[in-house]
Parts: C-alpha cells; sequence; structure tokens
C-alpha cells in the first residue's frame, strides 16, 4: 500500500515538475495544436483563476508513460500573427504524447489529431475547430461555435452559449453525435445518420419530411437524412454520421 | 449778434471758462439746460426684454454653426464624393458576380459553411456547380467539403466528370465517404474505373474502402 502510494506521489510529483508554464504568451489570440497520437485535454480558465500551462507524458513501444520533463524536444511552439502553434514531433514508429493543457478561455482554439487519441475541451469560450482521425471527441462547456470533423469515435458537445449567426458542424464516420444546446437556441438542422441510425431530440422538431425512428432508440436500416428547425429555424446545426445515431439535447439549466 | 455773445456766455460757463452769465436770458437758458441735464439722469435705464436677449444669442449660435458646417461640408464633400463613387463602382461590378467571387471575400471557416448552406435555397448555374466541384480541391476544411458535397447532392444530374476526380485526390475519410454517398447513387456518368482505383489505394479507412467495394458490387 505504501509501495502504491509513493508511486503515486512520485508521478504527481514528476508531473507537476514537467508543467511548463505558457504565460510568456498570454497576447495571442489563438492556440493550434497538431499531434500524430495522443490524447489531448484542453481546460479553459478564467478570471482569477486564470492559468496559461502545458504538460504532457510520452509512451513509446515500452507502453510506460513518462512524464516529459524537457517539452521543446517534443513539442515546437510558435507564435505567428498572434497565433500559438504547437506541434508534436513526428513519430520514429509508434510513440504519443498526451498533452494537458490549462488555457484562458477567451482564446480561439484549434485542434488538429492526424492519427489517434480522444480529445476532450471543457469550458473554451471562443470558437473551436478539430480534426481528428481516430478517438473521441467530448467538448464540454463550449462557447460561440464548434466545427468537428472525425473519422472513427463519437462526437459530444455540450454548448454553454452560442453565436447566433455562427453555424455549428459535427461530422464522424464512424459513432454517434449529439448536440447539447441551451434550450431557446434557434437553428436550422442538417440530420443525416446513412446507417444505424435514430434521432433523439429533446426539442421539437419542424419537418416537412417524416423523421426515421426519431425518439425511438431502434437503429434504422435505411439512411436518415432531413432537414428541420428548432425555434423557428436559425443559423446551420449539422450533425452526420455515417454509422450512428444523432441527438440533440437541452442544456439543463 | 446779441444772440450769439450769449450762447457764447452759456458755453463759456459750461466750460467752466467763466463762473457767471451776464444776462437774464442767459441765465434763463442756463436754468433750462441744467433742468434737461437733471431730467436725463433721472430717465431710467431700459433693459432688453430677457427673451429677445435669448433669441439674440441664438441667432449669434446659430448663424456660427452655421458658418461651421459650410467650412466642414466644404473640406468634407470631395471626400464623400469619392466615397460615393467607389461604393457605386463597387455596386456596379459586383453586380454581375458569381456566388464564387462572394465566397472568396469571407475569411472564416464559419463564415464560408454558413455561405455554402445558404446557397441550398437558391438556384445555381451550371458555372455556380463547377465552382463548387473545383472547391472541394481547393478547399481544406473538411467540414466545409462535406457541406459542399452536401449541397452537391441535389445537383447530382450536373456534376461532371471533375467531380468525382475528386475521390482519387482527397485524403479525409469522412470527405471521402460522403463523395462515395454520391457515387452509390449516380447513373449518368461511368465511375466503375475510378472506383477500382479508389479501392485499391493502400491508405484507405477500412469504412471508407468497404463502402466502396460495396457500391463496385452494386455497379
Amino acid at each position: 500500500m505504501k509501495c502504491i502510494l509513493l508511486t503515486i506521489l512520485l508521478t504527481a510529483n514528476a508531473i507537476g515538475f514537467s508543467q511548463q508554464e505558457l504565460s510568456e504568451y498570454k497576447d495571442i489570440e489563438g492556440i493550434y495544436i497538431t499531434t500524430h497520437w495522443g490524447d489531448i485535454d484542453v481546460n479553459g480558465t478564467d478570471g482569477q483563476e486564470e492559468v496559461f500551462n502545458i504538460s504532457a507524458i510520452f509512451t513509446d513501444t515500452s507502453k510506460q508513460p513518462k512524464p516529459i520533463d524537457n517539452l521543446s524536444k517534443y513539442l515546437k511552439f510558435e507564435v505567428l500573427k498572434k497565433k500559438l502553434f504547437i506541434t508534436a514531433r513526428t513519430p520514429k514508429g509508434f510513440e504519443s504524447i498526451d498533452i494537458k493543457l490549462n488555457i484562458p478561455s477567451h482564446l480561439f482554439l484549434e485542434i488538429e489529431l492526424l492519427k489517434g487519441g480522444n480529445i476532450y475541451v471543457n469550458n473554451m469560450q471562443h470558437g473551436i475547430e478539430i480534426n481528428s482521425l481516430n478517438g473521441s471527441v467530448k467538448l464540454d462547456q463550449i462557447g460561440k461555435y464548434a466545427l468537428v470533423n472525425a473519422a472513427n469515435g463519437e462526437i459530444n458537445a455540450r454548448f454553454s452559449h452560442i453565436h447566433k449567426d455562427y453555424p455549428i458542424s459535427l461530422v464522424t464516420m464512424n459513432g454517434g453525435v449529439t448536440a447539447t444546446l441551451p434550450k431557446d437556441t434557434a437553428r436550422d438542422l442538417r440530420l443525416i445518420s446513412r446507417k444505424n441510425g435514430y434521432v433523439e431530440s429533446d426539442f421539437s422538431l419542424e419537418t416537412d419530411k417524416k423523421i426515421i425512428n426519431l425518439n425511438i432508440k431502434v437503429y434504422a436500416k435505411q439512411p436518415i437524412i432531413n432537414t428541420a428547425r428548432i425555434n423557428g429555424g436559425g443559423a446551420l446545426l449539422f450533425l452526420s454520421t455515417e454509422n450512428g445515431p444523432l441527438a440533440i439535447k437541452k442544456t439543463k439549466s | 449778434m446779441k444772440n450769439d455773445n450769449t450762447d457764447k456766455d452759456i458755453m463759456d460757463y459750461i466750460d467752466g471758462i467763466s463762473d457767471q452769465l451776464n444776462s437774464d436770458r442767459a441765465r434763463g437758458e442756463a436754468k433750462v439746460l441744467k433742468q434737461l441735464v437733471s431730467d436725463l439722469k433721472e430717465i431710467p435705464l431700459e433693459t432688453i426684454n430677457p427673451q429677445a436677449d435669448n433669441r439674440f444669442y441664438q441667432f449669434i449660435n446659430e448663424k456660427s454653426t452655421n458658418q461651421k458646417s459650410v467650412i466642414y461640408l466644404k473640406r468634407w464633400l470631395p471626400l464623400g464624393l469619392a466615397a460615393a463613387s467607389i461604393i457605386l463602382l463597387l455596386f456596379v461590378f459586383n453586380y454581375n458576380n458569381s456566388y464564387e467571387d462572394a465566397y472568396r471575400a469571407l475569411n472564416s471557416n464559419p463564415d464560408r459553411i454558413r455561405y455554402i448552406y445558404n446557397l441550398n435555397g437558391t438556384e445555381l448555374t451550371s458555372t455556380d456547380i463547377d465552382w463548387l466541384q473545383s472547391e472541394l480541391k481547393n478547399d481544406v476544411h473538411p467540414n466545409i467539403k462535406v457541406t459542399i458535397v452536401d449541397l452537391l447532392t441535389h445537383h447530382k444530374s450536373k456534376l461532371n466528370q471533375e467531380f468525382y476526380d475528386n475521390l482519387q485526390n482527397e485524403s479525409i475519410p469522412s470527405v471521402q465517404m460522403a463523395l462515395l454517398d454520391i457515387f452509390e447513387s449516380s447513373t449518368h456518368v461511368a465511375i466503375s474505373d475510378a472506383l477500382l482505383i479508389f479501392s485499391q489505394k493502400e491508405d484507405l479507412d477500412a469504412s471508407v474502402r468497404q463502402k466502396a467495394n460495396y457500391i463496385l458490387s452494386n455497379q
């Protein structure tokens, strides 16, 4: 038991030491992350609790995760026109870099995950764009808008507020797509589920064509392709999957 | 002559040159003069009606402002006319411009997606369709591409070989899949050869390859 506790403490200590301060980039307007393998966890901070730092864990074929002390060996930091680009090195063989970022919530965020890993983003208020190949995308407390493209993995996006004129586009190939919106959100919907789909909706959907398996959790054999409106319509909410269900939920206030 | 002497006596008296008047007439005249001065002093000062006063100042202010605006107008009139001319020229030159030009002027990905989606409610010419097909090659954002492909599903009969060629160069699996969905229902273009080449690419996602093979087997 003591041994386990000591291991946890040492790991936590190592992770703590590997954290790199990014406050020198406080004047930037957006962060653009490009990695190959590994999870990306971004947490937006604001007010008195605003922090700006990064830590990372490296894993190779030995499958022994190691906190990275010298981040510049694995990640390149570059500022161009008030944009901070964080780019992972090209892997030689298998290696993954799990990245954890605490950043000001007012920044724009773009993530490109070229090979695989899960993406978690919490409390980013100025828009987010994600392109991911393999892995799920989970967004919570997102503001303004989101454009997400994933190949294999579900997308779950919960919005705290949405800019009324900005589109939201959540597209995956394999996996369900869920958008959770403030209850007064007015949108034009484009719903595409090519197979094994159904549509769950907390909102009343105005449509001139019947939606197959609406609020019936049975996987449809045929494609579900509809346009609809919620709360009278507005900017676009595009939800698309080749394989899986769609859900439009209301934020619980 | 006598009157002249009397007047001189009176003036000398008033000016302080002499301290006495030499005739009864002069003394009489002086008395009338003194009374006149006394009466003048007793007349109250005439005060101006305050409303008239205000109107006067208002008039002065307006005059002053009007004069300024004239100068202001003179200074900005040429610039205003120039700006109006430019706006007019832009309007004239843009009036016949295509959706493509308007799209090119957009700076952000959300704006582009919104623009493409809104084309769903408009009549598209073959030129517009050609542009949208080529945009699939030019644009790099996957969500924009998927929105374009979704728009083009409503214009399948107008799609030409260039659209189908996009599949060979596309590397994003979700866009490949969206393109294949159009391939699946297209009957006016021979696509088997293109599909066969595509399905043999080494780096294809398993789901995409499966879909391509499925379409090929049902041709």
